[in-house]
C-alpha cells in the first residue's frame, strides 16, 4: 500500500520539477541563473486557468489528442516500477503494453496535429512519425536485452533479476541497452539533438509544431504528458543502470538520485550539443538501433549477460 | 579481468560503428587513434595463457603496449591528419552510398561476425567471448570502408581499421601475440600508410598541375 501511494505521489509531484531541473542545468552551464525549479509547474497552472480556442476546421479528434496522450503516458507510468521492486499496474508482458501506450499517445498527438489542417502541423506530424518509427526498434531491442535474462516480459521480473547479478559495468549488454534507451528518451521527449524544445522556427520544429494550435488546458495536458514521458522513460533507464535496493528507504533514494542524474545529463547534452540536421536525425536513431542490436548479440553470445 | 576486456572490445565495436557512420575525415582519423589506444590497453586486460615465463611476459606486454600506443594511437593518426591538411582533400568522405546505409551495413557486418564467431570459434574458458566477434567485425568493417572509400585517405583509414581487427583477432587466437609477428604487422601498417599518404599528396599535386577539370570529373562522376 505504501509503495503504491509513494508511486502515485511521485508520478504526480516529480515530472514537472524534473523538467525544471533540466532547464536549470542548462542555465547554469550557460552562466545564467535560470528559472526556479517549479517554473514548469507555474506554467501549467497558468495554462489550466485559461480557456481554450478551437478552430472551426477541427473535430473531436483535436480535443481528444492531448487527453489521450496524457492518460496513456500516465498508464505507462503506472506500469514502470519506480524505486521499488513492483509497480501498481505491473502484470506479465507489461513491457509490450508500455511500448504501445507510448505509441498510442504519439498517434493521437499526430492525429490531432493533422486534424487542424495546417501545413506546418502536418509537416511536424510527418517528422514525428518518421523518427518514432526509427526509434521504436531501438526501444524494443533494448527492452529485449532487459527481459531475456529474466525469462519474463514484465518490468517487475526484469528489474528483480538485475541488481542481484549485475550493475552497469558488470554487463556490456545492459550498458548498450542503457545507451539505446537514452537515445530513445531524447527522441521521444523531443530534446536536443533530435528536436529543440525551445525553437520557434516552424521549419525545424517537430514536437512543438504539432502542438501549436493547442491552447489553455489542452496545452497544459500536453506539457504534463511531456514531462511525464521524460520521467517514465528516465525511470526505466535508472532501474537499468543503478542497482536499486529493494529496501523501502534506500531504494527510493537511489531512484531519486538517478532521476536527478538523468535530468542533469539531458541538460548537459543540450548544452554541449547542437541540434542535428534533420537529414542526420535518422542516422542517429539507426545508430541507436544498431547499438541495441549489438547489445542483443552480446547477450546471446556473452554467456555472461 | 574479463570484465575490462569485454568493455574494451565493446568500445572497439562502437568505434567501428562510429567510423562507419561519420562523414568527417578528421573525426574518422581521431576515432582510429582512439581505437589504437583501446587496442593498446587490450593486452593488459587479456591475461595470456601462454607458455612464457612471468618476467618474459611482462617485458613482452610492455613492448606490445608501447609499440601499439606509439604507432597506432600517435604516429599514424598524426601522419594521416597531416596528409589530410597538406593535400587539401575534401574534409568529408563522400561515399557512393548514403551514410544511413553504411551504418546499417556495419550493423549487419557486426551481426555476421557474431554469428561466425559463435559457429567457428567458440570462446575458450577464461577469454572474453567478445574477442573473435569484435575482431572479425573490425576487420569486415575495415574491409568495407577500404573498398567503399572513394579517396585515398578514406581507403587508408579503412585499411587502418582492418589492421586493428587483425590485431584483436591475433590477441584472441594466440593469447599472446608473438612479438615478431606483431612488430611485423605494425611495420607493415606504417609502411603502407606512409606510401598511401605520399600517394595522396602526390596525386593532389598532379591534379593541381593538370587541371581542376580532372578533379571535377573525378569528384562529380556519381550518377
Amino acid at each position: 500500500m505504501f509503495d503504491v501511494l509513494m508511486h502515485l505521489a511521485w508520478l504526480i509531484l516529480l515530472p514537472l520539477p524534473m523538467l525544471g531541473l533540466v532547464t536549470v542545468v542548462k542555465s547554469w552551464i550557460a552562466g545564467r541563473r535560470g528559472p526556479p525549479l517549479l517554473q514548469p509547474f507555474h506554467d501549467v497552472v497558468k495554462l489550466l486557468r485559461k480557456g481554450a480556442v478551437y478552430s472551426r476546421t477541427t473535430t473531436w479528434v483535436f480535443a481528444a489528442g492531448p487527453v489521450v496522450a496524457l492518460s496513456s503516458t500516465v498508464l505507462a507510468g503506472l506500469i514502470v516500477p519506480m524505486g521499488s521492486p513492483s509497480s501498481p499496474f505491473g502484470f506479465s508482458a507489461d513491457v509490450i503494453v508500455f511500448a504501445y501506450l507510448l505509441g498510442l499517445g504519439r498517434f493521437f498527438t499526430m492525429t490531432a496535429a493533422l486534424d487542424t489542417g495546417s501545413a506546418f502541423e502536418g509537416m511536424g506530424a510527418s517528422r514525428e512519425g518518421a523518427f518514432a518509427a526509427l526509434a521504436e526498434p531501438a526501444l524494443f531491442l533494448a527492452l529485449m536485452i532487459l527481459c531475456v535474462p529474466a525469462g519474463g516480459m514484465s518490468f517487475g521480473e526484469a528489474f528483480a533479476v538485475l541488481p542481484a547479478s549485475h550493475g552497469l559495468l558488470r554487463s556490456p549488454g545492459l550498458l548498450l541497452a542503457a545507451l539505446a534507451l537514452g537515445v530513445v528518451l531524447l527522441a521521444e521527449t523531443s530534446r536536443i539533438p533530435v528536436d529543440d524544445p525551445n525553437t520557434h522556427l516552424e521549419l525545424t520544429m517537430i514536437h512543438e509544431v504539432m502542438v501549436l494550435d493547442h491552447g489553455g488546458p489542452d496545452l497544459a495536458f500536453i506539457q504534463i504528458g511531456y514531462a511525464l514521458k521524460l520521467f517514465v522513460l528516465g525511470s526505466v533507464i535508472v532501474h537499468l543502470v543503478l542497482p536499486i535496493p529493494a529496501d523501502s528507504w534506500t531504494g527510493p533514494a537511489a531512484f531519486l538520485a538517478g532521476q536527478a542524474g538523468i535530468a542533469v545529463a539531458v541538460g548537459i547534452i543540450e548544452s554541449v550539443m547542437a541540434r542535428l540536421r534533420l537529414s542526420r536525425v535518422p542516422q542517429f536513431l539507426i545508430g541507436a538501433c544498431v547499438v541495441a542490436a549489438v547489445g542483443v548479440l552480446v547477450l546471446f553470445t556473452g554467456g555472461r549477460p | 579481468m574479463s570484465l575490462d576486456a569485454d568493455l574494451l572490445l565493446l568500445l572497439v565495436i562502437g568505434i567501428d560503428l562510429f567510423i562507419g557512420s561519420t562523414s568527417r575525415l578528421g573525426a574518422r582519423i581521431r576515432a582510429c587513434a582512439l581505437q589504437g589506444l583501446v587496442l593498446a590497453a587490450l593486452p593488459l586486460a587479456i591475461q595470456g595463457t601462454g607458455v612464457l615465463a612471468e618476467g618474459e611476459r611482462i617485458v613482452h606486454t610492455v613492448l606490445a603496449v608501447g609499440a601499439t600506443l606509439i604507432l597506432k594511437a600517435v604516429v599514424i593518426p598524426i601522419f594521416l591528419l597531416r596528409a589530410m591538411r597538406r593535400s587539401g582533400v575534401r574534409r568529408e568522405a563522400d561515399p557512393e552510398h548514403s551514410l544511413h546505409l553504411s551504418l546499417l551495413l556495419c550493423g549487419v557486418l557486426v551481426g555476421l561476425s557474431f554469428w561466425i564467431g559463435a559457429v567457428m570459434l567458440p570462446p575458450q574458458a577464461g577469454s572474453s567471448p567478445l574477442g573473435v566477434p569484435a575482431g572479425l567485425a573490425t576487420m569486415l568493417i575495415g574491409l568495407f570502408l577500404t573498398i567503399s572509400g572513394r579517396t585515398e585517405l578514406t581507403q587508408v583509414i579503412g585499411y587502418m581499421v582492418l589492421e586493428n581487427g587483425v590485431f584483436v583477432i591475433g590477441q584472441r587466437l594466440l593469447g599472446e601475440f608473438p612479438l615478431v609477428v606483431e612488430l611485423g604487422v605494425l611495420l607493415d601498417v606504417l609502411v603502407a600508410v606512409m606510401l598511401m599518404a605520399i600517394l595522396v599528396v602526390f596525386t593532389n599535386r598532379q591534379h593541381e598541375q593538370g587541371a581542376d577539370v580532372a578533379a571535377e570529373t573525378v569528384g562529380g562522376g556519381a550518377p
